[in-house]
């Protein structure tokens, strides 16, 4: 069996706005693949095409090897999707819409019904329409979660859900896949979640993939940031290539380097005699802000 | 800060919003009025004998919807009596709809909490919604009365009370909608409230105007009020002092609850329901029998009762025949087609309750329209369910509901002049009559299918569709309209029954048409973006 998302070249248009332009994505079965950019940048496109319920203008796109918009059915009844922004039926009881998607996807597994009830401390008696945002989340994530499918399309499924219910979203989704072997993808910009659920990543940026792989290739290939107390004043560090950010106060070092100019500047300042070091790996933040900043003006 | 802070920005956002619906009902108001005014001048010259006109406006299928033609009848009377009635109910559903929207609708929305939150007084979106209202109300009046101008119809107190006519329904529904969007905590609740209420006091007022022994029924309804104003006829303008009391005590109710109750909450407070779905709910379809049920239940209950209501009258529609004035006029208003004012009276009563019932198909399907505004049919279309399924969740209950309408009012009017009578044949007979319709009112449903295969954002394209036929149907013939226009009305084509010939020709194809629409609208569904 090959992977379990696999769209290369996708696009779509709505009438005069390019949502998606060329976008690659790729799932393995059982990971938990962030899917991460900013507002409009085309995730949510991107997942509705995946629901069929968009259809591609072009591109290939495959979905549990079949195709999202020929096989919606048969592929439906092998996912769940939890929208960004949950709207339920005013006059029904979060239970009974529980039960009533559980249905409709092929089945809940009770016993998972009632934990996750439980867990989400979700009350199944209350009519939808007295629900807050987070408490109508909550029951689309139950739902979801409960239903016995090996796929799971959630869209910024945390959106409104407090710190404590956030947590507990991350303890199911990482036993999901764990227990379960479920694949996930993970729309999100809460890059905490993302960094403690997944392994790999895709970021987009105008609908198209500006970069894609696991958390730790994407950190080889970011900036470290170093920090460092010399004996003597390290020279040469202004001009050297692949050095950024550069702040020297005296003795004092910080500084943010490319990959392959790490070896360089550690040669540097041991020339200058290290009193003190500390190096960090990107966090996903700069990553992103990394991507997001150069992308920008690249483009300006 | 005041209870009435922020009262002038409200208003200009809520004159925002409805740019476009408040001047669109008030023109419309006025063409119709204006044209129909003008109609009855052309077809009937000056010196026209005012006795057989009179006789014919007494049919009970014309007091039960516009009440009695107010004496002594001029054609000034005539030229305003149908309007009369048609721009107070609009002037009603304008009222309670634009006072709905802008309190309970956006405080459901959660828009009012936004705006709470600035500086606004507590009392402030109630009176700019009241007086965005009330301005509609008084904006349609006055375009009405210059168009009934234009039409002909001579300036006078007539003219006043005609004002006061439509004025009168306008302000006791600004009240109600106010005191119903204090009542329900939902935007839904309130509009049946309001709805409600609407149906009542017409159907009290069809009632007091029809029975001489009810005729005091008329003392309780707003529409009652407005009959008593006698417009073009006594002319008599102090029964608006009692819709002006009336909602004055409504509004002052409305002010007193608003400023005692939380924000977002109503008089009827949200108790829990059933932890777990019954077995039914468990498709597109069982989804949608659930929230369709109490509303089919609803209309079928009114169709009943309007039912038997209109066919007790069997019998004041028989001692009519005998003057024979009204007979040759009947026999011209229905071409030649209909051999007793019996028939015509059915024939004209089931087109009118049919074109209604086409109106609980047109909203059965829409909820396709607000389901993908809602964002549930993107919910539903994830799951197993499948794009046709979903479609016919809408469809088939849509014409399977407007057949049941046919069937429960065609029953109960059949019954109910069969037992006047003592003659049992008029409960088939006026059954299949109202049968007889389905094709036409499938047409329309199929319309709105076609539009909602192609765009979700085509249901005010139905709306405008479904009011030209409804135009058509009751007024095309009066506004001399050329028959290739009114033809464009499908129940143009439905048979003239009972009496008529049974047209199996164009009910055949008028069926066939609303396959083909309903078959092409899901063709695209299927193959549409959704959400």
């Amino acid at each position: 069996m090959s992977t379990a998302i696999d769209i290369r070249g996708l696009h779509k248009s709505f009438g005069h706005t390019h949502a998606l332009n060329g976008l690659d994505l790729s799932v393995e079965h059982g990971e938990v693949h962030g899917f991460l950019g900013p507002n409009g940048s085309g995730k949510s496109t991107t997942l509705r095409l995946l629901l069929g319920l968009l259809r591609k203008d072009s591109g290939e796109m495959r979905l549990l090897d079949g195709d999202p918009w020929t096989d919606a059915e048969r592929l439906h009844r092998q996912l769940a999707y939890v929208p960004g922004d949950v709207s339920l039926w005013p006059n029904l009881t979060g239970g009974e819409v529980i039960d009533l998607l559980g249905r409709m996807r092929g089945g809940l597994v009770e016993s998972k019904r009632a934990d996750l009830i439980e867990r989400f401390d979700l009350d199944p008696t209350k009519k939808a329409r007295t629900y807050s945002k987070g408490n109508r989340q909550k029951v689309a994530l139950v739902a979801a979660l409960a239903s016995d499918v090996p796929l799971l399309l959630l869209d910024e499924p945390t959106a409104g859900l407090d710190p404590l219910m956030e947590a507990t979203f991350r303890d199911v989704v990482a036993e999901s896949t764990a227990d379960d072997g479920r694949t996930v993808l993970l729309s999100s910009h809460i890059l905490s979640e993302i960094e403690h659920l997944c392994k790999r990543i895709t970021i987009i940026r105008d609908g198209r993939a500006v970069r894609t792989g696991s958390l730790t290739d994407l950190r080889h290939l970011s900036r470290t940031h170093i920090e460092a107390q010399t004996d003597t004043v390290a020279v040469g560090l202004e001009t050297m290539p692949g050095v950024h950010d550069l702040v020297t106060d005296g003795t004092h070092v910080s500084l943010r380097a490319d990959p392959d100019a790490i070896d360089d500047v550690m040669r540097l300042l041991a020339a200058a005699n290290i009193t003190a070091l500390t190096a960090s790996p990107p966090s996903l933040e700069d990553l992103f802000m990394g991507i997001y900043e150069s992308a920008g003006s690249e483009s300006r | 800060m005041s209870s009435l802070t922020s009262t002038g920005h409200l208003i200009r956002l809520a004159l925002r919003r409805d740019r476009v619906v408040i001047p669109l009902v008030a023109v419309a108001a006025a063409v119709v009025a204006g044209f129909s005014a003008k109609a009855v001048y052309d077809l009937y010259p000056s010196g026209t004998a005012m006795e057989g006109l009179v006789a014919t406006y007494a049919n009970p299928a014309t007091r039960a919807i516009y009440g009695h033609l107010p004496t002594p009848a001029t054609l000034d009377t005539i030229a305003t009596f149908e309007i009369s009635t048609l721009g107070a109910l609009a002037c009603a559903v304008l009222a309670y709809g634009l006072v709905r929207r802008h309190t309970r609708t956006d405080e459901e929305a959660g828009r009012l909490e936004l705006l709470g939150a600035t500086v606004m007084g507590r009392l402030a979106p109630l009176t700019a919604a009241l007086t965005v209202a009330l301005g509609a109300v008084l904006l349609t009046t006055v375009m009405g009365v210059a168009a009934i101008l234009w039409g002909g119809v001579p300036a006078g107190t007539g003219t006043i009370a005609f004002a006061l006519y439509w004025l009168g329904p306008g302000l006791v529904w600004a009240g109600v909608g106010a005191v119903a969007g204090q009542v329900s905590e939902t935007s839904r609740g309130a509009g049946g409230i309001s709805l409600a209420l609407l149906g009542v006091a017409f159907l009290v007022r069809a009632i007091g105007s029809l029975s001489t022994s009810l005729s005091w029924l008329l003392w309780l309804t707003p529409f009652g009020w407005s009959d008593k104003l006698s417009v073009y006829g006594a002319n008599r303008l102090w029964p608006f002092a009692i819709s002006l009391t009336v909602g004055a005590v409504l509004i002052t109710t409305a002010y007193i609850l608003q400023a005692r109750r939380d924000h977002g909450s109503g008089l009827i407070q949200p108790t829990p329901g059933p932890p777990r779905a019954n077995a039914g709910l468990a498709g597109p379809f069982g989804l949608l029998w659930r929230s369709l049920r109490p509303s089919l239940l609803g209309w079928s209950i009114a169709f009943a009762i309007l039912g038997i209501g209109l066919g007790t009258l069997r019998t004041s529609v028989d001692d009519m025949l005998s003057d024979p004035t009204i007979r040759d006029l009947v026999t011209q208003m229905a071409g030649g087609q209909l051999d007793s004012l019996v028939n015509l009276y059915f024939s004209v009563m089931l087109t009118m309750v049919g074109l209604v019932a086409a109106a609980f198909g047109l909203t059965t399907v829409l909820r396709l329209h607000s389901a993908e505004e809602a964002g549930h049919a993107e919910l539903l279309l994830s799951t197993a369910a499948s794009r046709t399924r979903f479609f016919l969740a809408h469809l088939i209950p849509a014409a399977l509901g407007t057949l049941v309408l046919l069937v429960v009012f065609g029953a109960s009017i059949g019954a109910s002049a069969s037992m006047i009578d003592g003659d049992w044949s008029w409960l088939s007979t006026l059954l299949l009559a109202s049968l007889a319709q389905a094709p036409a009112l499938l047409v329309v449903v199929g319309v709105a299918a076609l539009a909602m295969g192609i765009h979700s954002d085509l249901a005010p394209f139905v709306w405008a569709y479904y009011a030209l036929v409804a135009v058509l149907s009751w007024m095309g013939a009066a506004l001399r309209l050329p028959q290739w226009i009114i033809d464009f009305s499908p129940f143009a084509h439905s048979p003239h029954l009972p009496g008529g010939e049974a047209g199996w020709t164009s009910m055949a194809v008028m069926s066939a048409i609303a396959l083909a629409l309903a078959l092409a609208g899901w063709w695209r569904y299927t193959r549409r973006d959704v959400g």
